[in-house]
């Protein structure tokens, strides 16, 4: 006890010794004593209730079916966390260790191996065209684009889809289900959860040559997938400076889901 | 009077085309007179002040970068207040932090203040960052002190709002940050701006750094910013709705939303990063009116006094936002916060959690005191006479009233350049606007 307490002390010293040469060693505010007692209402409150109550079937910010909230927050914390001491700095070490191109390459290949899913789920779905388009891509990108190094398709202006078996179960009707908040792999629901399952399941059933197979045996080229992908992720933690993050981000996931789902 | 010359002015160029050659030279000359300097050549497309807030710059009028090559950056945290206790929600930004993008070589320093609830982290500040990088400065940008981390992690008395104590918090953190950064960078002079909220701010920084003179900014440029605290908040308070309760808060939420989400579902989705993407949006079906480009500007500040809000109310324990027996576990629902903190304006925030905090220290101080102590007219003399500090806005700013407007041309002078339009920092991007702020630094106090 005391040597935490000797610690912390040692740790605040510089800290502290800065303040004094601000000149403006004064005491942090103290927090007031915790009074038992509930709401001050100052009288603007009226109303509220109503005004934000949507339509029957309407999702909001406020009312969303997140039964497990309690364990989905921590987690979201948990991978706000792992995003910054360990994905974040792995980004940029890759970044620093890899020049632009061969990033590049590399998201080509395992974007075109992904095309596997993206393929089988257009079939799923029924939507003959796109899956052509997703089958010549695959296609194309293997062959001339050299094993998906690179993405030839798209030069030809082959359309890119991207169909994950959370969006066929949606296609089929099945609603999104609980919020869920997946250690590393983020905000997700029970629909999509089931379909993350599924996709890996037919990636590693889906034999290409094993390429996939091989991957995932091997820990390092599994990193190196998961290091590429967060680097081509816009979103990072804190960003919305909000202390409602969560909200926000749980109530677009579902919004965009749904948007991916009827297109 | 100025703000009418401008529009004089504006209007004359506009028609120039078909104007002799006269007329034309007259137009110059009044314009010059308006604007203090010849802003003759900014052309700018969006006359609607709302609609360049939200739209930006057209792509072709945009700063051009020179290089491609990407920032060096990192990331550092500042341990301010070691021994303050958090609620465990909070622990997460105990420590604040900032980001610097830094030169190899000796470089002048600028530092970046956030606007309104903005992190180190948001697209203004970043934007700046690099543009002031690719000058050849380091750039150190700071969050907002109206920002959740910054109240928790750096205010000293966690009510921000108070000018010359933000400014003080800030200062402290700035001091800091050298410390911190003193290692791994040569800096050849401090510089300082803000954009927004932080323009002001910037402004009772470098007032605070010419008395205790532990840092010594060479120049100081306001972006954009509020003139009165009060006023900018009940301009903007006033885009949601002048009644207090909005008449249907989810109708209001989900319809701007809804016109968003039936335009990705007609046009596929777009890339966030998309730099024309407001600009498709306005020329399609769905884009958005007048009152609704008001309510998009105002719902955007709304979720930041939300944040604002709770915060100061969750840390100070005043009960208003989160019952005082609650406690703050990373595990608790927020939503009924979140709904609550919506339901505040900026005003309100004033009414209920500034000002009562504000009379428990200066007990003789009058509600218009300190409305006016907040703002810029409690630093005119300063303003007015010291030649470092200098400020760029626009004539249709919309946090700012014509008299604002006036205000800053008055007490700056030729250290004012006002654009005819831009809105709220719509033309930040803009070439013209970007030549200003290098050019302000640029040149040596004084002159400009």
């Amino acid at each position: 006890m005391e040597e935490r307490l000797r610690r912390r002390l040692r740790q605040s010293l510089p800290a502290l010794a800065l303040l004094g040469i601000a000149g403006c060693a004064s005491q942090p505010a103290q927090l007031p004593p915790r009074d038992p007692g509930g709401l001050v209402d100052p009288g603007i409150y009226e109303g509220m209730e109503e005004s934000f109550k949507p339509p029957p079937g309407q999702r909001t910010f406020f009312e969303v079916n997140d039964p497990w909230g309690p364990v989905n927050r921590k987690l979201y914390v948990f991978n706000s966390y792992l995003d910054n001491y360990v994905l974040l700095p792995a980004v940029r070490v890759y970044r620093t260790a890899l020049p632009e191109p061969v990033r590049q390459a590399l998201t080509n290949f395992f974007t075109n191996l992904n095309e596997i899913t993206t393929f089988i789920n257009l079939v799923l779905q029924m939507k003959g065209v796109e899956a052509l388009s997703s089958g010549a891509r695959f296609f194309n990108n293997t062959t001339v684009g050299i094993l998906g190094l690179m993405d030839a398709a798209t030069h030809m202006g082959i359309p890119k889809y991207e169909e994950d078996l959370g969006q066929t179960l949606g296609h089929y009707g099945a609603g999104p289900g609980p919020y869920i908040v997946l250690p590393l792999f983020g905000p997700s629901s029970l629909r999509d959860t089931a379909g993350l399952a599924g996709d890996f399941a037919i990636s590693y059933k889906v034999n290409v040559f094993g390429v996939r197979q091989a991957i995932w045996a091997s820990i390092p080229l599994t990193l190196m997938e998961v290091v590429q992908i967060r680097d081509n992720l816009a979103f990072s933690y804190g960003d919305l400076s909000s202390p409602f993050e969560y909200e926000m981000v749980r109530y677009l996931y579902l919004e965009s889901r749904e948007l991916d789902i009827r297109q | 009077m100025h703000h009418q010359l401008t529009s004089t002015a504006v209007t004359c160029r506009r028609n120039r085309r078909r104007l002799p050659w006269l007329f034309a030279a007259l137009c110059s000359l009044l314009a010059a007179a308006a604007l203090a300097d010849d802003l003759a050549g900014y052309v700018y497309p969006i006359s609607d002040p709302f609609e360049a807030t939200v739209t930006g710059t057209p792509v072709e009028l945009k700063h051009k970068f020179r290089h491609k090559k990407p920032m060096r950056l990192d990331d550092f945290e500042l341990d301010v207040f070691p021994e303050r206790e958090l609620p465990q929600l909070f622990q997460s930004v105990r420590k604040l932090a900032f980001t610097l993008a830094y030169q190899e070589a000796p470089a002048p320093l600028l530092f970046v203040i956030a606007g309104t609830g903005g992190s180190h982290r948001s697209s203004t500040s970043r934007y700046l960052q690099r543009v002031f990088y690719q000058a050849g400065y380091h750039v150190i940008t700071l969050s907002s002190p109206s920002s959740y981390e910054f109240i928790t992690a750096a205010s000293e008395s966690q009510y921000p709002g108070i000018s010359d104590e933000d400014a003080r918090d800030l200062y402290r953190v700035m001091q800091m940050s050298l410390e911190q950064v003193s290692g791994l960078i040569s800096i050849t002079g401090v510089y300082l701006t803000g954009y927004s909220l932080g323009g002001l701010q910037a402004a009772f920084v470098s007032h605070r750094d010419e008395q205790e003179q532990a840092i010594g900014f060479r120049k100081v440029l306001l972006l954009n910013p509020p003139v009165s605290l009060y006023t900018s908040a009940s301009l903007l308070d006033n885009l949601v709705g002048s009644e207090r309760g909005i008449k249907n808060a989810h109708d209001y939420y989900s319809r701007l939303f809804g016109k968003f989400t039936e335009y990705f579902a007609e046009n596929g989705m777009i890339r966030l990063d998309d730099e024309a993407f407001m600009f498709k949006f306005q020329e399609s079906e769905q884009s958005l009116t007048r009152e609704e480009l008001m309510a998009l500007i105002g719902a955007s500040f709304r979720f930041s006094s939300a944040g604002l809000v709770f915060t100061v109310d969750a840390l100070n324990r005043t009960g208003y936002v989160v019952e005082r027996h609650q406690e703050l576990t990373l595990g608790t629902p927020l939503e009924q916060y979140f709904k609550r903190g919506l339901w505040w304006r900026f005003t309100d925030y004033f009414e209920y959690l500034l000002l009562p905090y504000w009379k428990g220290r200066q007990p003789q101080d009058s509600r218009e005191h300190l409305v006016e102590r907040i703002s810029l007219h409690a630093l005119r003399d300063y303003l007015a006479s010291n030649r470092k500090i200098g400020v760029i806005s626009n004539a249709d700013e919309i946090i700012l009233t014509p008299e604002d407007v006036d205000f800053l041309t008055d007490t700056f002078g030729s250290r004012a350049t006002i654009f005819p339009h831009g809105g709220h920092l719509g033309n930040v991007q803009h070439r013209d606007y970007v030549a200003r702020m290098l050019g302000f630094f640029s040149t040596a106090t004084g002159g400009s």
